[in-house]
């Protein structure tokens, strides 16, 4: 009986919070070269720079609001990630050609980390 | 295609240039800033000297450039549309491409890189994407209007610029540092160089190159100087005797060739143009 209700709690307690699923990111400005932003893959050129909006999917009802979102690049020499204004805007950079991902922390946790491809410049 | 000197058509051909660059309202020269890509305020360029195509009335905020010189050095500034905001700290988004040293931005790579605008928390307020193309050939000017043949009287002394341009014959902004040569020293002397500018003093009758490089591109101007009449005092242009000055007046072109033929045309066709786009 006390196991079912601490179960029961707990159950409750996770429907009350916004559970982790998945980012997706929006593009805010218009780079010069097209900027891949997909679930699973990120694509951006060398030299530019993207302003995107993130959006965090729950797997509850409870939708993410203003939860801290933090997105750290891998490896800062291939690409930067830096705070844009406004709740969950970033903008991304490509510095140099290879292969990071970006690191999705929602409160405080690690989720997961989204592949980025730099890519030379179309020519 | 050759152009010679003609003085009137020059000066009108100016004229037009620098409307097109900087719109002929009631402000002679109004530059036009980059705007922010993420609509919050605007970029402005800034020449660091005197003879950046960007600049046509000197050092300061000129027209933001579609394109920028490999190489070239130049200054931007920000301004947010909401003028209660502290200043932006510009930064460039890839210095392996872009450096920044102090105020001046250094182009170091072909295509574009972003420039950000900081707000004081560091997070990006805003940016915009420069430009930068490898210059594929130089053009020698008098008052931003391309010659390779230039007609001057002895005595006259002339400032010539140089100007970078790429394969879509953009004018490339930025300062950049060319060399200067004339290659007969008894018809016509360099007096002096900087950046972009060479003034050349018209020695004596003759036909000479000037040469001015950037790296290893050349673009020859022929000098062809005559014996004419050069006065400081002609405000007009129009010589007012028969007797060459010493020289120690600054001649913009459309004078000397005045003082040489009379009507401003030494001979030729006169095709004077204001340059690439910029």
């Amino acid at each position: 009986m006390k196991r079912a209700l601490l179960t029961l709690l707990a159950t409750a307690a996770v429907g009350c919070a916004p559970q982790y699923r998945a980012i997706t990111f929006q593009l805010r400005s218009q780079p010069p070269h097209p900027v891949q932003l997909d679930d699973e893959q990120i694509e951006i050129s060398v030299g530019v720079a993207a302003s995107v909006r993130a959006v965090l999917h729950s797997s509850t009802m409870i939708e993410y609001v203003d939860e801290p979102l933090d997105l750290d690049s891998q490896d800062g020499d291939v690409l930067q990630v830096v705070p844009g204004s406004g709740t969950y805007n970033f903008v991304l950079i490509g510095i140099r050609e290879g292969e990071t991902c970006i690191e999705v922390e929602v409160d405080f946790e690690v989720q997961e980390c989204i592949p980025v491809r730099v890519v030379a410049p179309p020519s | 295609m050759r152009r010679t000197s003609h003085p009137r058509l020059s000066r009108a051909l100016a004229l037009v240039g620098l409307c097109a660059l900087g719109g002929c309202t009631d402000d002679p020269y109004n530059p036009v800033p980059g705007p922010g890509e993420l609509g919050n305020g605007e970029f402005n360029y800034v020449c660091l000297t005197d003879d950046d195509p960007a600049c046509p009335v000197g050092p300061g905020v000129g027209n933001f450039p579609a394109r920028f010189a490999l190489g070239g050095r130049f200054g931007l500034q920000y301004d947010w549309d909401d003028a209660g905001k502290p200043p932006a700290d510009l930064r460039s988004a890839a210095p392996a491409r872009l450096k920044l040293a102090g105020e001046v931005f250094t182009a170091l790579a072909d295509g574009y890189t972003g420039v950000l605008a900081l707000r004081s928390d560091g997070s990006v307020g805003d940016l915009i994407h420069v430009l930068v193309s490898t210059p594929t050939r130089v053009a020698v000017q008098v008052d931003r209007i391309d010659y390779a043949e230039y007609n001057a009287v002895a005595g006259q002394e002339i400032r010539f610029h140089a100007v970078a341009r790429d394969d879509d014959a953009y004018d490339l902004a930025g300062a950049l540092e060319f060399t200067w040569q004339v290659d007969d020293p008894a018809v016509a002397e360099l007096i002096g160089t900087k950046g972009a500018h060479a003034f050349v003093r018209m020695l004596a009758p003759g036909t000479t190159t000037l040469r001015a490089s950037l790296g290893d591109l050349t673009q020859e101007a022929t000098l062809l100087v005559e014996q004419g009449a050069f006065t400081t005092g002609a405000t007009d242009g129009t010589a007012t005797d028969g007797t060459a000055t010493d020289g120690t007046s600054t001649g913009d072109g459309s004078t000397g060739s005045t003082g040489s033929t009379g009507d401003g045309s030494s001979g030729g066709d006169s095709t004077g143009t204001t340059g690439g786009v910029l």
